[in-house]
Protein backbone atom coordinates (compact mmCIF):
# COMPACT_ATOMS: atom_id res chain seq x y z
CA UNK A 1 0.00 0.00 0.00
CA UNK A 2 1.25 3.43 -0.89
CA UNK A 3 1.62 5.88 1.97
CA UNK A 4 -0.55 8.95 1.67
CA UNK A 5 1.34 12.15 2.38
CA UNK A 6 -0.15 15.61 2.75
CA UNK A 7 2.40 18.34 2.10
CA UNK A 8 1.66 21.96 2.94
CA UNK A 9 4.50 23.88 1.37
CA UNK A 10 5.53 26.57 -1.08
CA UNK A 11 6.49 25.56 -4.62
CA UNK A 12 10.25 25.35 -3.97
CA UNK A 13 9.77 23.01 -1.05
CA UNK A 14 7.36 20.84 -2.97
CA UNK A 15 9.81 20.58 -5.89
CA UNK A 16 12.71 19.74 -3.59
CA UNK A 17 10.76 16.80 -2.17
CA UNK A 18 9.79 15.49 -5.60
CA UNK A 19 12.71 13.08 -5.68
CA UNK A 20 12.17 11.78 -2.15
CA UNK A 21 8.41 11.32 -2.38
CA UNK A 22 8.43 9.21 -5.51
CA UNK A 23 5.31 7.74 -7.04
CA UNK A 24 6.34 4.19 -6.20
CA UNK A 25 5.87 4.47 -2.48
CA UNK A 26 3.89 7.63 -1.85
CA UNK A 27 0.68 9.29 -2.90
CA UNK A 28 1.31 12.98 -2.36
CA UNK A 29 -1.17 15.84 -2.08
CA UNK A 30 0.22 19.37 -1.92
CA UNK A 31 -1.66 22.36 -0.52
CA UNK A 32 -0.38 25.71 -1.77
CA UNK A 33 -1.93 29.19 -1.51
CA UNK A 34 -0.48 30.59 -4.75
CA UNK A 35 -2.56 29.83 -7.84
CA UNK A 36 0.29 30.20 -10.37
CA UNK A 37 2.50 27.89 -8.28
CA UNK A 38 -0.31 25.36 -8.18
CA UNK A 39 -0.64 25.36 -11.99
CA UNK A 40 3.11 24.93 -12.35
CA UNK A 41 3.26 22.13 -9.77
CA UNK A 42 0.39 20.22 -11.30
CA UNK A 43 2.02 20.22 -14.73
CA UNK A 44 5.54 19.39 -13.47
CA UNK A 45 4.83 16.76 -10.82
CA UNK A 46 2.70 13.70 -10.21
CA UNK A 47 1.40 15.29 -7.01
CA UNK A 48 -2.27 16.09 -6.47
CA UNK A 49 -2.47 19.85 -6.00
CA UNK A 50 -5.01 21.70 -3.87
CA UNK A 51 -5.08 25.48 -4.14
CA UNK A 52 -5.81 27.10 -0.78
CA UNK A 53 -4.76 28.04 2.73
CA UNK A 54 -3.81 24.89 4.66
CA UNK A 55 -4.71 26.50 7.99
CA UNK A 56 -8.38 26.40 6.95
CA UNK A 57 -10.26 23.24 7.93
CA UNK A 58 -12.31 23.37 4.69
CA UNK A 59 -9.12 23.24 2.61
CA UNK A 60 -7.73 20.33 4.63
CA UNK A 61 -11.07 18.60 4.15
CA UNK A 62 -10.86 19.17 0.37
CA UNK A 63 -7.36 17.67 0.42
CA UNK A 64 -8.80 14.57 2.10
CA UNK A 65 -6.70 15.08 5.22
CA UNK A 66 -8.82 12.50 7.02
CA UNK A 67 -7.29 9.69 4.96
CA UNK A 68 -3.67 10.77 5.15
CA UNK A 69 -0.94 8.77 6.85
CA UNK A 70 1.38 11.72 7.31
CA UNK A 71 0.97 15.50 7.21
CA UNK A 72 4.06 17.66 6.66
CA UNK A 73 3.79 21.43 7.26
CA UNK A 74 6.67 23.36 5.72
CA UNK A 75 5.26 26.86 5.31
CA UNK A 76 7.50 29.81 6.14
CA UNK A 77 5.34 30.76 9.14
CA UNK A 78 5.79 28.84 12.39
CA UNK A 79 2.29 29.70 13.62
CA UNK A 80 0.71 28.36 10.42
CA UNK A 81 2.67 25.11 10.72
CA UNK A 82 1.47 24.65 14.30
CA UNK A 83 -2.15 25.21 13.30
CA UNK A 84 -1.91 22.90 10.28
CA UNK A 85 -0.43 20.07 12.34
CA UNK A 86 -2.77 20.71 15.26
CA UNK A 87 -5.83 20.55 13.00
CA UNK A 88 -4.55 17.46 11.18
CA UNK A 89 -4.11 15.73 14.54
CA UNK A 90 -7.18 16.93 16.42
CA UNK A 91 -9.78 17.31 13.69
CA UNK A 92 -8.61 14.90 11.00
CA UNK A 93 -6.84 12.25 13.11
CA UNK A 94 -3.72 12.05 10.94
CA UNK A 95 -1.40 9.50 12.57
CA UNK A 96 1.87 11.36 12.03
CA UNK A 97 2.54 15.09 11.73
CA UNK A 98 5.78 16.86 10.89
CA UNK A 99 6.40 20.61 11.18
CA UNK A 100 9.27 22.86 10.32
CA UNK A 101 10.04 25.73 12.69
CA UNK A 102 12.45 28.64 12.57
CA UNK A 103 12.82 29.38 16.26
CA UNK A 104 14.09 26.33 18.22
CA UNK A 105 12.50 27.71 21.39
CA UNK A 106 9.09 26.94 19.92
CA UNK A 107 9.68 23.21 19.65
CA UNK A 108 8.32 22.48 23.15
CA UNK A 109 4.99 24.06 22.22
CA UNK A 110 4.83 21.97 19.04
CA UNK A 111 5.45 18.73 20.88
CA UNK A 112 2.90 19.69 23.56
CA UNK A 113 0.34 20.32 20.83
CA UNK A 114 0.86 16.75 19.66
CA UNK A 115 3.13 17.33 16.65
CA UNK A 116 5.21 14.18 16.23
CA UNK A 117 8.34 15.57 14.61
CA UNK A 118 9.75 19.08 14.65
CA UNK A 119 12.43 20.01 12.13
CA UNK A 120 14.54 23.05 12.96
CA UNK A 121 17.43 24.23 10.81
CA UNK A 122 18.89 26.36 13.60
CA UNK A 123 19.08 23.32 15.88
CA UNK A 124 20.70 21.15 13.22
CA UNK A 125 23.34 23.77 12.45
CA UNK A 126 24.08 24.30 16.14
CA UNK A 127 24.42 20.54 16.61
CA UNK A 128 26.80 20.18 13.69
CA UNK A 129 28.94 23.11 14.82
CA UNK A 130 29.28 21.96 18.41
CA UNK A 131 30.14 18.44 17.28
CA UNK A 132 32.66 19.59 14.69
CA UNK A 133 34.75 21.49 17.22
CA UNK A 134 34.85 18.55 19.57
CA UNK A 135 35.09 15.75 17.09
CA UNK A 136 38.12 17.36 15.44
CA UNK A 137 40.27 15.34 17.86
CA UNK A 138 38.35 12.10 17.44
CA UNK A 139 39.46 9.48 14.97
CA UNK A 140 36.11 7.94 14.26
CA UNK A 141 32.48 8.01 15.23
CA UNK A 142 29.79 5.63 14.00
CA UNK A 143 26.09 6.31 14.55
CA UNK A 144 23.95 3.18 14.93
CA UNK A 145 20.23 2.46 15.28
CA UNK A 146 19.04 5.46 13.25
CA UNK A 147 21.51 7.65 15.09
CA UNK A 148 20.13 6.88 18.53
CA UNK A 149 23.31 5.11 19.59
CA UNK A 150 26.86 5.88 18.58
CA UNK A 151 30.31 4.44 19.06
CA UNK A 152 33.21 6.91 19.12
CA UNK A 153 36.97 6.40 19.33
CA UNK A 154 38.42 8.79 21.90
CA UNK A 155 42.24 9.11 21.86
CA UNK A 156 43.67 9.81 25.31
CA UNK A 157 46.70 12.10 25.52
CA UNK A 158 48.93 13.21 28.42
CA UNK A 159 46.76 16.31 28.63
CA UNK A 160 43.55 14.41 29.21
CA UNK A 161 42.08 15.00 32.68
CA UNK A 162 41.38 11.27 33.15
CA UNK A 163 44.90 9.97 32.54
CA UNK A 164 46.02 7.50 35.26
CA UNK A 165 42.48 7.34 36.66
CA UNK A 166 40.55 4.13 37.18
CA UNK A 167 37.31 3.93 35.21
CA UNK A 168 35.14 3.98 38.32
CA UNK A 169 36.77 7.25 39.35
CA UNK A 170 35.51 8.97 36.19
CA UNK A 171 32.12 10.56 36.60
CA UNK A 172 30.37 9.78 33.30
CA UNK A 173 26.69 10.28 32.43
CA UNK A 174 24.62 7.12 32.84
CA UNK A 175 23.75 6.88 29.09
CA UNK A 176 27.43 6.43 28.27
CA UNK A 177 29.79 3.52 28.75
CA UNK A 178 33.43 2.80 27.88
CA UNK A 179 33.07 -0.51 26.06
CA UNK A 180 36.65 -1.21 25.10
CA UNK A 181 40.15 0.19 25.46
CA UNK A 182 42.58 -0.14 22.55
CA UNK A 183 46.11 -0.14 23.98
CA UNK A 184 48.81 -0.84 21.42
CA UNK A 185 48.16 -4.36 20.14
CA UNK A 186 45.87 -5.14 23.07
CA UNK A 187 42.06 -4.84 23.17
CA UNK A 188 40.93 -4.55 26.76
CA UNK A 189 37.34 -5.02 27.85
CA UNK A 190 37.60 -2.71 30.83
CA UNK A 191 36.38 -3.17 34.38
CA UNK A 192 35.85 -0.50 36.98
CA UNK A 193 39.41 -0.81 38.22
CA UNK A 194 41.04 -0.59 34.77
CA UNK A 195 43.40 2.37 34.66
CA UNK A 196 43.41 4.75 31.64
CA UNK A 197 46.88 5.40 30.22
CA UNK A 198 48.14 8.01 27.76
CA UNK A 199 48.01 6.62 24.21
CA UNK A 200 44.88 4.58 24.96
CA UNK A 201 41.95 4.79 22.60
CA UNK A 202 38.61 4.48 24.39
CA UNK A 203 35.61 3.11 22.53
CA UNK A 204 32.75 5.13 23.91
CA UNK A 205 29.22 3.79 23.43
CA UNK A 206 26.52 6.41 23.93
CA UNK A 207 22.77 6.46 23.78
CA UNK A 208 20.87 9.68 24.25
CA UNK A 209 22.06 13.22 24.15
CA UNK A 210 24.92 13.27 26.67
CA UNK A 211 27.68 11.97 24.41
CA UNK A 212 29.29 15.38 23.92
CA UNK A 213 29.31 15.99 27.67
CA UNK A 214 31.12 12.66 28.15
CA UNK A 215 33.64 13.41 25.39
CA UNK A 216 34.41 16.76 27.00
CA UNK A 217 35.07 15.03 30.32
CA UNK A 218 37.35 12.44 28.74
CA UNK A 219 39.37 14.77 26.53
CA UNK A 220 39.29 17.93 28.62
CA UNK A 221 38.31 19.96 25.57
CA UNK A 222 35.60 22.60 25.79
CA UNK B 1 -0.77 47.72 53.86
CA UNK B 2 -0.11 49.56 50.62
CA UNK B 3 2.50 46.97 49.62
CA UNK B 4 0.00 44.16 49.98
CA UNK B 5 -2.46 45.97 47.74
CA UNK B 6 0.28 46.52 45.16
CA UNK B 7 1.13 42.81 45.05
CA UNK B 8 -2.44 41.85 44.26
CA UNK B 9 -2.75 44.26 41.34
CA UNK B 10 -3.74 42.29 38.23
CA UNK B 11 -1.27 42.21 35.36
CA UNK B 12 -2.77 42.19 31.86
CA UNK B 13 -0.91 41.83 28.60
CA UNK B 14 -2.54 43.16 25.44
CA UNK B 15 -1.06 41.93 22.17
CA UNK B 16 -1.81 43.95 19.06
CA UNK B 17 -1.89 47.73 19.33
CA UNK B 18 -4.48 48.57 16.69
CA UNK B 19 -7.24 51.05 17.48
CA UNK B 20 -9.13 48.49 19.59
CA UNK B 21 -6.01 47.23 21.39
CA UNK B 22 -4.84 50.74 22.22
CA UNK B 23 -8.25 51.81 23.50
CA UNK B 24 -8.68 48.66 25.57
CA UNK B 25 -5.20 48.91 27.09
CA UNK B 26 -5.94 52.47 28.10
CA UNK B 27 -9.25 51.49 29.74
CA UNK B 28 -7.57 48.61 31.64
CA UNK B 29 -4.99 51.08 32.94
CA UNK B 30 -7.73 53.40 34.13
CA UNK B 31 -9.23 50.43 36.01
CA UNK B 32 -6.00 50.29 37.97
CA UNK B 33 -4.47 47.22 36.31
CA UNK B 34 -0.83 46.86 35.44
CA UNK B 35 -0.81 46.81 31.62
CA UNK B 36 1.75 45.91 28.97
CA UNK B 37 1.02 46.34 25.26
CA UNK B 38 3.00 44.34 22.69
CA UNK B 39 3.06 45.07 18.97
CA UNK B 40 5.39 44.11 16.13
CA UNK B 41 5.49 47.72 14.93
CA UNK B 42 6.85 50.34 17.28
CA UNK B 43 4.88 53.02 15.42
CA UNK B 44 1.61 51.40 16.50
CA UNK B 45 2.11 52.70 20.02
CA UNK B 46 1.34 56.21 18.75
CA UNK B 47 -2.31 55.14 18.93
CA UNK B 48 -2.06 55.06 22.73
CA UNK B 49 -3.07 58.29 24.48
CA UNK B 50 -0.10 60.40 25.61
CA UNK B 51 -1.12 59.95 29.24
CA UNK B 52 -1.27 56.13 29.01
CA UNK B 53 0.78 54.96 31.99
CA UNK B 54 1.17 51.27 31.11
CA UNK B 55 4.26 49.85 29.40
CA UNK B 56 4.91 48.96 25.77
CA UNK B 57 7.11 46.32 24.14
CA UNK B 58 7.93 46.18 20.42
CA UNK B 59 8.36 42.65 19.09
CA UNK B 60 6.76 39.57 17.56
CA UNK B 61 4.90 37.84 20.37
CA UNK B 62 4.88 34.48 18.57
CA UNK B 63 8.52 34.24 19.74
CA UNK B 64 8.95 32.86 23.27
CA UNK B 65 11.78 35.35 23.86
CA UNK B 66 9.35 38.24 23.54
CA UNK B 67 6.75 36.58 25.78
CA UNK B 68 9.43 35.99 28.40
CA UNK B 69 10.60 39.60 28.15
CA UNK B 70 6.97 40.50 28.90
CA UNK B 71 7.17 38.35 32.06
CA UNK B 72 4.16 36.43 30.81
CA UNK B 73 4.55 33.95 33.67
CA UNK B 74 3.09 36.42 36.13
CA UNK B 75 0.33 37.72 33.82
CA UNK B 76 -3.19 37.26 35.17
CA UNK B 77 -4.86 37.89 31.80
CA UNK B 78 -3.80 37.89 28.17
CA UNK B 79 -5.77 39.63 25.43
CA UNK B 80 -5.00 38.80 21.82
CA UNK B 81 -6.05 41.56 19.44
CA UNK B 82 -3.76 41.02 16.46
CA UNK B 83 -5.32 40.99 13.01
CA UNK B 84 -3.94 37.51 12.37
CA UNK B 85 -6.10 34.67 13.68
CA UNK B 86 -3.32 32.10 13.33
CA UNK B 87 -0.99 34.32 15.37
CA UNK B 88 -3.67 34.75 18.03
CA UNK B 89 -4.15 31.00 18.30
CA UNK B 90 -0.41 30.31 18.37
CA UNK B 91 0.25 32.84 21.14
CA UNK B 92 -2.78 31.65 23.11
CA UNK B 93 -1.51 28.06 23.05
CA UNK B 94 1.98 29.16 24.06
CA UNK B 95 0.59 31.24 26.95
CA UNK B 96 -1.45 28.32 28.27
CA UNK B 97 0.90 25.40 27.58
CA UNK B 98 4.26 26.97 28.35
CA UNK B 99 3.50 29.71 30.84
CA UNK B 100 0.24 28.66 32.51
CA UNK B 101 -1.65 31.90 31.96
CA UNK B 102 -5.14 31.38 33.40
CA UNK B 103 -7.25 33.76 31.37
CA UNK B 104 -6.68 34.10 27.63
CA UNK B 105 -9.16 35.84 25.34
CA UNK B 106 -8.68 36.40 21.60
CA UNK B 107 -10.45 38.59 19.10
CA UNK B 108 -11.87 36.55 16.26
CA UNK B 109 -11.10 38.35 12.98
CA UNK B 110 -12.47 35.93 10.41
CA UNK B 111 -15.64 34.17 11.64
CA UNK B 112 -14.82 31.19 9.42
CA UNK B 113 -11.94 30.46 11.80
CA UNK B 114 -14.14 30.12 14.87
CA UNK B 115 -13.87 26.34 14.55
CA UNK B 116 -10.07 26.51 14.55
CA UNK B 117 -10.04 28.50 17.78
CA UNK B 118 -12.38 25.90 19.24
CA UNK B 119 -10.17 23.02 18.11
CA UNK B 120 -7.31 24.64 20.00
CA UNK B 121 -9.45 25.49 23.03
CA UNK B 122 -9.08 29.26 22.74
CA UNK B 123 -11.90 31.50 23.93
CA UNK B 124 -12.87 34.19 21.42
CA UNK B 125 -14.61 37.50 21.24
CA UNK B 126 -16.20 38.62 17.94
CA UNK B 127 -16.74 42.38 17.70
CA UNK B 128 -18.62 42.68 14.38
CA UNK B 129 -22.13 42.18 15.87
CA UNK B 130 -21.41 44.90 18.45
CA UNK B 131 -20.36 47.33 15.73
CA UNK B 132 -23.49 46.48 13.75
CA UNK B 133 -25.62 46.93 16.85
CA UNK B 134 -24.16 50.37 17.55
CA UNK B 135 -24.74 51.40 13.96
CA UNK B 136 -28.32 50.21 14.09
CA UNK B 137 -28.95 52.22 17.26
CA UNK B 138 -27.52 55.29 15.57
CA UNK B 139 -29.73 54.72 12.58
CA UNK B 140 -32.81 54.29 14.79
CA UNK B 141 -32.00 57.49 16.69
CA UNK B 142 -32.42 59.47 13.50
CA UNK B 143 -35.98 60.63 13.04
CA UNK B 144 -37.78 58.87 10.22
CA UNK B 145 -38.77 62.23 8.71
CA UNK B 146 -35.11 63.22 8.37
CA UNK B 147 -34.39 60.12 6.32
CA UNK B 148 -37.22 60.64 3.91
Amino acid sequence: MKRRVLLIADADRAYSLRGVLTGKEYLVTVINPNYQDCLQLSSDTAFTIIHGDGTRPAVLEAADARNMDVAVALTSRDEDNLIICGLCKKSFHVAKTVAEIKDPKKSELFYKTGVDHVVCTANSVAGILSRQDLLAGIVNRVPLGEGRVSVAEIPITEASPIVEKKLWEIDLPSEVVVGCILRGEQNIIPRGDTRVLPGDILLLISSGSREMEAIRKLTGQD
Amino acid sequence: MLLKKEAKRPYSIVIGCGSAGAEFAFLLCKEGEEVLVIDREKDSFSKLPSFFDGRTLAGDATYPDILEAAEIGRATSLFLLTGCDNCNIFIARAAKELYGVGRVLARLNDPERQGVYEAFGVETFYPAPLVADSLLKLQKSVKKEDLA
